[in-house]
């Protein structure tokens, strides 16, 4: 479970869903909030429930973005996606730890309810709110089944009465907070969307931005920014190189509680990383 | 001084009836055109309208291929002023009249390389090519790169011209000085004719050419590029063949980049030569252009301007029986389908259904003579899935292709081992056509076998002159 | 008579409408891009999930444009619960 690219994915739209698994997100989105109607919740909830029971979404982890708890959709929404072949839902708008314990129990309830492991469905949550937002750490630790804090923008910076710019100076705080957080307890972080498609200069610039705070990865809202984002997130070449050395030394030495590289101590916690990096992306493909 | 003489003199006419007074045009005769112009062309209309006028029945058309801008031709067919028909392509109302078995003969569809051997082997015979030209000066030469209308390449046309008895230039652009840049000379020309316009030159890029891909073109395009980046072809001094569409072009922007970083040059690109064939030329990835038809009007400042952008005829092109087509020299080729088959059979005539909706081009030619010939399409197009166990029509057989690159994977053919092996050891995991085909039926399901009559719609050759296959009225 | 409808008349997509009828039988027009191909299977769909509704005195309209058969059957279904609700509204109504 590392997820550098969350792809959005439109809940009402056969032609994207279809093809969403092509384009080597990590994971996707299937949304039944911001980009369906009102009067088409019924139509997408049973689209993406369709599409999730009878597509082969290629091995890519699928969660469905759910309508908020406070809406009348909520239930219904998890209730048509719950058996599937779904790795967990997103819900927005998460703005008190009483919210992530209702969405856990309704979780559990469910997957009582249907016959399903315990605790099979995970959640992740987006803040979208200066209350989220000072909730964090309450939210954080309200439930195991929780495995992630995703940060929406665009509700964040109306909430705050504040207007959005490219830089995201007005956002650092709340992203700095958020991948803190998420990181102390456990949980991945991941960061909000890039909102100009055509801008790949600006989208890189966004995602070294969210990397630096801490974050583990980045909702994208277009395929085209995939890559990008995946590349981004990453380990650099020279990274994973280093990794890879690091381990050939490891193994030459029979496997040391700490050795020196290249004149540098590796103990077990820089082991550690680098192990996980080079299983992440050591086998990386072609050229 | 005697009528012949008159033309080696003035060959330059304003009106068609002045001009079929000195060319005589007679009931039966095979008349030919070429399509550079594709969905520009209004070459084809005033000719026909011209003929039709003056009362011409059985004509036999002979075109290099045709577009939607075409359709007018159903009333001549109906009418008997047009009787035959040969092509490499048929679209709108002509792909629907052949199908229904509305034409009196079976339409024969050629490759252009087939094309160019029958023109030269005497298996198709022109009484008069007609030849949509940018340009012409008053001695008779032409081109295709000056003038209003310029449009690139001439390179169906000066075959064309080379092997009529007699050749016309059709041109909105009379010269009374020489052409500079001569691609059909004066040699051949029997008689040039002004008209208001030959066409419009936007026309060129529509068709098969819409460079505005979805996101679904770019994987297949990002697909293809880390294919023949990995196959364990040399790349540097290697010949390309890349096609025109959406997916083509990016991956010219993919290869380019890939070819630049790493100080690489192709040795050629062939064929239809597309905006980023001609960035390659520039940026110095490739070291010459091979350009049979511009698939965009900019080709023209490049061929006049830069000496390793070379205007070919489609005899240099492709002619299977000549001493030396370029096409022979060619490494890597990507290739379109609209059908492909478990045992790589390739249709690019006729649909799922068994309509007939695109051309041969150069798909049999290339897929013949390329070390590697890949196929790019997405895996189905709405319902339509692109693998069949059976394609309804076979226009290149499957021993002449290699790999099949889709949205959702890339198949290779059992028998390219060493495709293969190069592939999975750089990571790049290669599936069975199979398999491919299995996944593409989860999205779509098996569809239904179309019934077809006995008779024959239409004859696919094989570049040689054979059959390859043919096409039947539907039931 | 009541309907009621779903989907949208765009590519990949089918737009479905359903309307009660007097006859107690289940009447689907299919109009399609891929009819040839598909006329067979769109229609198998359709009586397979209107039987296991347990509905009849329906005629279905199905205006294809390529959707595949996840789509189909989801289209479907909302209309015919559309359909449903509106039985209800009317049922309060009078």
């Amino acid at each position: 479970m590392f997820w550098r690219s969350i792809m959005y994915v439109p809940g009402n739209t056969p032609s994207m869903i279809q093809s969403s698994m092509i384009y080597g997100a990590d994971a996707i989105v299937l949304d039944l909030e911001d980009s369906v109607e009102e009067n088409e919740k019924d139509s997408a909830r049973n689209l993406v429930s369709y599409a999730l029971k009878m597509l082969d979404f290629s091995g890519t982890d699928v969660f469905v973005r759910t309508n908020s708890v406070d809406s009348k959709h909520f239930l219904k929404d998890l209730a048509a996606v719950a058996d599937t072949c779904i790795y967990g839902i997103r819900v927005p708008k998460v703005q008190k730890a009483e919210e992530i314990i209702y969405i856990d129990q309704s979780i559990t309830k469910i997957e009582k309810e249907l016959g399903l492991p315990a605790g099979k469905i995970k959640f992740m949550v987006s803040i979208e709110s200066a209350l989220g937002v000072l909730n964090i750490k309450e939210i954080c630790l309200a439930s195991q089944r929780l495995i992630g804090i995703a940060f929406g923008a665009e509700d964040f910076t109306y909430d705050m009465s504040i207007k959005r710019t490219k830089e995201g100076k007005e956002l650092a705080f709340a992203r700095s907070v958020l991948a803190l957080t998420a990181r102390a307890c456990g949980k991945i972080a991941i960061d909000c969307v890039f909102s100009d498609t055509k801008d790949s200069e600006g989208l890189k610039k966004d995602c070294e931005t969210a990397k630096s705070f801490g974050m583990t990865g980045k909702s994208v809202i277009h395929p085209g920014q995939v890559e990008a984002v995946n590349e981004l997130f990453s380990p650099s070449v020279q990274e994973v190189d280093q990794a890879r050395r690091v381990i050939e030394q490891y193994e030459k030495l029979g496997c040391p509680g700490v050795f020196s590289f290249e004149g540098n101590m590796v103990d077990l916690p820089v082991l550690k990383k680098y192990q996980r990096i080079y299983e992440l992306y050591g086998r990386d493909k072609g050229e | 001084m005697n009528s012949t003489d008159v033309i080696k003199v003035n060959k330059v006419f304003n009106s068609f009836e002045e001009l079929f007074k000195q060319i005589q045009i007679n009931d039966g005769m095979t008349i030919s055109f070429h399509h550079h112009l594709r969905e520009g062309d209004n070459v084809m209309f005033q000719v026909l309208k011209s003929i039709q006028k003056i009362g011409v029945k059985g004509v036999t058309l002979a075109c290099t291929s045709l577009m939607n801008t075409h359709d007018f031709i159903a009333d001549m067919l109906g009418d008997g002023t047009v009787s035959k028909i040969q092509t490499s392509g048929l679209k709108g109302k002509l792909a629907c009249m052949a199908l229904s078995g509305e034409m009196p003969e079976p339409v024969i569809f050629r490759s252009h390389g087939s094309r160019a051997r029958a023109v030269s082997d005497g298996e198709l015979k022109v009484d008069i090519a007609f030849i949509a030209a940018s340009a012409a000066d008053i001695f008779g030469n032409a081109n295709a790169l000056d003038g209003p209308s310029a449009f690139g390449s001439l390179g169906y046309g000066v075959w064309e011209a080379k092997n009529a008895k007699k050749t016309v230039i059709v041109t909105d652009y009379l010269s009374q000085s020489i052409l500079r840049d001569i691609s059909i000379s004066q040699s051949y020309t029997d008689a040039v004719m002004i008209v208001p316009s030959i066409g419009n030159t936007a026309g060129v890029k529509a068709g098969s050419l819409k460079e505005k891909g979805n996101p679904r073109d770019s994987v297949i395009a990002s697909n293809v590029a880390n294919t023949i980046i990995n196959c364990g072809m040399e790349l540097d001094q290697s010949a390309i063949q890349m096609g025109s569409g959406s997916v083509s072009l990016q991956v010219g922007r993919h290869l380019n980049g890939y070819m630049k970083e790493r100080g690489k040059k192709f040795k050629f690109g062939l064929g239809g030569i597309t905006q980023d064939l001609i960035d390659m030329l520039n940026d110095g990835t490739v070291d010459s252009l091979l350009d049979v038809q511009s698939f965009d009007p900019k080709a023209c400042y490049s061929i006049k301007n830069n000496k390793n952008h070379h205007e070919i005829d489609v005899n240099t092109y492709a002619n299977p029986l000549n001493k030396s087509s370029a096409v022979n020299f060619l490494d890597i080729a990507v290739l379109s389908a609209t059908e492909i088959d478990t045992d790589w059979n390739v249709n690019v005539l006729t649909g799922s259904d068994g309509s007939i909706i695109g051309a041969i081009g150069g798909h049999q030619d290339v897929a013949a003579a390329s070390k590697i010939t890949i196929i790019a399409a997405p895996l189905f197009r709405n319902r339509i899935g692109v693998i069949r166990k059976k394609v309804n029509t076979v226009v290149t057989p499957g021993e002449n292709v290699d790999i099949l690159v889709t949205d959702f994977g890339i198949a290779v053919k059992e028998s390219r081992q060493d495709i293969i092996k190069s592939l999975t050891d750089k990571g790049i995991k290669v599936l069975k056509i199979e398999d491919l085909y299995k996944k593409c039926i989860s999205f779509t399901s098996e569809p239904r076998t179309i019934s077809f009559t006995d008779k024959v719609a239409g004859i696919v050759q094989a570049p040689d002159g054979k059959v390859q296959d043919y096409i039947y009225k539907k039931v | 008579m009541k309907s009621a409808s779903c989907g949208k008349a765009k590519k990949g997509d089918v737009l479905i409408t359903v309307s009660s009828i007097d006859s107690e039988k289940v009447v689907i027009n299919i109009r399609s891009k891929v009819k040839e191909l598909y006329a067979h299977e769109i229609e198998k769909t359709v009586r397979e999930i209107v039987s296991q509704a347990g509905k009849t005195n329906l005629e279905i309209t199905v205006d294809d444009y390529g959707a595949l058969d996840f789509a189909l059957r989801a289209r479907l279904i909302t209309a015919l619960q559309r359909l449903q609700e509106k039985g209800d509204d009317t049922d309060v109504l009078a």
